[in-house]
């Protein structure tokens, strides 16, 4: 269990695996309500299973989910419902429509099974105890903060339809791409994964449509979202906070061989073997260069072993002089190490620090980096570009003699390393500090909470009792419902200063 | 130092150096055979291309604006793994169609495959990029 910080007041958590809860009682009320959700479901499987391009599927999506939502408000048997053999029936009805995609069509039953079960897991949140009108769930918030994507969007939607409450939707990496990358890495079959896929992506565009902003933490991600359906105008790009205590500059090390400096995890996406080859490069020019490759945290260790042979092939031991070992001019090490016992030191070891990345996503590696002072080369994947702006040296990926040249031109060029690192520090401590980033979102919930309309649940007494007649009637008409007087237009200050006024007079 | 630059000051917008065929995204296809035939969805394709390294400055070598719409080519023209051959299912209704109810023909005419405009009616599979038979190309998408 994580200890709660002490501004966080309750929390609730909401199993979405297990058993569904129980069918309850089946009256002739519940009967009729669960033949309309059923309805409503043979609507959403509908969507799911059809034309993703045709038009007004995103409301035939949007009306099927609440309507579905208004009758599990209801109705605490809907899961079991979404369970069970009917549903499933109504799946193979959709899925062997005229109108359903030849993808989906030919869904075996075993399909069929795993994919009801899964949108019947999904869609779990509908049936929570949250819509107490006077209760303290979700009619209480002033604001939804949804900080991620996938069915964590649900309550927020939720929220926002039945009570008006605004809904903010921050996601670092897109949540619709890794749920995505994972269907196929789990080898579902592509019905299923048609199905899955279609819901998840109408689910994002819901939120994203709906939501009052959408704050992506990287440009990666906000062309996502925008390509989901995201209001340009309505999306603004908060970075992620570096936390923790802040590196000092590190000084410049006097004397020693030139230095390349790597740190990161050992994956192949960090395209390590392109480094080793610009390296190689490097070393045609500047002979005595050296490169440390630091490891934090795991990595892929088959990877890993590769590169060490890697650079044991290219680079044979040198020592000055006939009676000195030898020593490789690549060395790996681990953060912790006594050569490199924290992340500072480790940057701080080098002249230049190299990103040799193909696949990157917000690098935070690079930031560190740039804390530290640290001049940079690094390729241009993922968020770099926009995280070094313009402090930093920046190459194609998988072009190692472009990598090669750019590091010659800063190792050659002590002044100049110096002037970017200056700049790449005062570039991170303006932009990506954790103050920045709370700054940030407590502004962002100040003028959300703001623009929001009145909240509904009733005042209540100091013991917790609500007030009858507490809020007047006016207070939910918007606008000025009554023109403003003159007097009041005339004078903007209130009646007692007036009245001080004239008893001075 | 040809090809460093410091970030911010404009990218080169990468028009391929050597000459390449006609036709890049045929390669691309090639390479990414698999990944294309298995999706089920544009988006699926565009994350397997970018954990590949595919950037919207790759996409740009192949005439796209971004790493979306070169993902939607792909999914249009690679053919899906598991879609049900339809060219023997069809083969003979057309046919009859057209001895039978020149109307009808002439009322479906309308419906043409996106790719090539042919006639969805036609009996003759679609020579488009496509290159499916005519009146599932249409329903496909």
């Amino acid at each position: 269990m994580v200890a709660l910080p002490p501004q966080v007041r309750d929390v609730r958590a909401l199993p979405l695996w297990g058993p569904a809860p129980g069918p309850g009682a089946v009256s002739g009320k519940a009967r009729r309500r669960r033949a309309q959700a059923l309805e409503q479901y043979r609507d959403l499987v509908g969507v799911l299973a059809g034309d993703a391009g045709a038009n007004g599927v995103a409301d035939r999506f949007a009306s099927a989910l609440y309507g579905l939502a208004e009758l599990a408000r209801e109705d605490g048997g809907i899961p079991a419902l979404l369970r069970s053999e009917h549903a499933v029936r109504v799946l193979e009805e959709v899925c062997r429509a005229p109108g359903a995609r030849p993808l989906v069509a030919q869904a075996g039953v075993g399909d069929l099974l795993l994919a009801a079960d899964q949108v019947e897991r999904v869609l779990r949140p509908l049936s929570a105890p949250w819509y107490d009108e006077f209760g303290d769930a979700l009619a209480t918030a002033d604001l939804c903060h949804a900080v991620t994507g996938g069915t964590a969007l649900l309550p927020a939607l939720l929220a926002k339809r039945f009570f008006g409450t605004p809904l903010l939707v921050t996601e670092y990496g897109v949540r619709l791409r890794e749920t995505l990358l994972l269907h196929r890495a789990a080898g579902l079959s592509a019905p299923v994964r048609a199905l899955l896929a279609a819901f998840h992506r109408h689910l994002a565009g819901e939120a994203y449509r709906g939501a009052a902003l959408v704050t992506p933490g990287n440009a990666h991600a906000r062309r996502w979202q925008e390509h989901c359906g995201a209001d340009r105008e309505r999306v603004r790009t908060v970075y992620p906070g570096y936390q923790g205590p802040l590196p000092e500059p590190a000084a410049e090390a006097e004397g020693g061989d030139p230095t390349l400096v790597w740190v990161g995890r050992a994956d192949p996406g960090k395209d390590l073997i392109g480094l080793l080859h610009a390296f190689g490069e490097v070393r045609k020019e500047e002979p005595g260069a050296r490169l440390r490759v630091v490891r934090a945290g795991e990595g892929d260790p088959a990877y890993l072993e590769q590169c060490r042979s890697l650079a044991a092939q290219l680079f044979p031991d040198e020592a000055a002089d006939a009676v000195t070992a030898g020593e490789n001019p690549v060395t790996f090490e681990e953060l912790g190490s006594p050569g490199a016992p924290a992340l500072p030191d480790a940057y701080a070891a080098g002249d230049v620090v190299v990103l040799s990345s193909v696949v990157e996503g917000f690098p935070v590696t690079l930031v560190e980096a740039m804390l530290c002072g640290r001049a940079t080369v690094s390729t241009e994947a993922g968020a770099v570009r926009e995280v070094i702006g313009g402090t930093g040296l920046v190459v194609p990926p998988r072009n190692p003699k472009a990598l090669a040249e750019a590091c010659v031109a800063l190792l050659r060029d002590p002044e100049r390393r110096q002037r970017l690192g200056a700049a790449a520090r005062e570039r991170a401590l303006e932009l990506f500090t954790v103050e920045r980033n709370l700054a940030a979102f407590r502004e962002i919930y100040l003028d959300l909470v703001a623009h929001a309309p009145g909240r509904h649940a009733p005042l209540r007494d100091p013991d917790g009792t609500p007030v009858p007649f507490g809020r007047p009637a006016e207070s939910r008409v918007p606008g000025r419902w009554t023109a403003a007087p003159a007097w009041a237009l005339a004078a903007r200050e209130p009646a007692y200063a007036g009245a001080e006024r004239r008893e001075r007079a | 130092m040809s090809h460093v630059q410091e970030s911010g000051t404009g990218a080169r917008r990468g028009a391929p150096r050597k000459r390449g065929p006609a036709d890049p995204v045929r390669a691309l296809m090639h390479r990414h055979q698999r990944l294309c035939a298995e999706a089920v969805d544009p988006l699926e394709i565009v994350a397997g291309l970018e954990a590949q390294g595919v950037t919207d400055r790759v996409a740009a070598g192949f005439r796209h604006r971004d790493v979306f719409t070169l993902a939607e080519e792909l999914y249009a023209r690679v053919p899906r793994a598991g879609a049900p051959p339809a060219a023997g299912r069809t083969a003979d209704r057309p046919a009859l169609l057209l001895t039978l109810a020149p109307g009808a023909v002439c009322a479906a005419a309308s419906g043409r495959c996106a790719c090539c405009r042919r006639s969805r009616w036609s009996p003759w599979p679609c020579r488009c990029c496509c290159s499916r038979s005519s009146p599932p190309c249409a329903a496909d998408r």
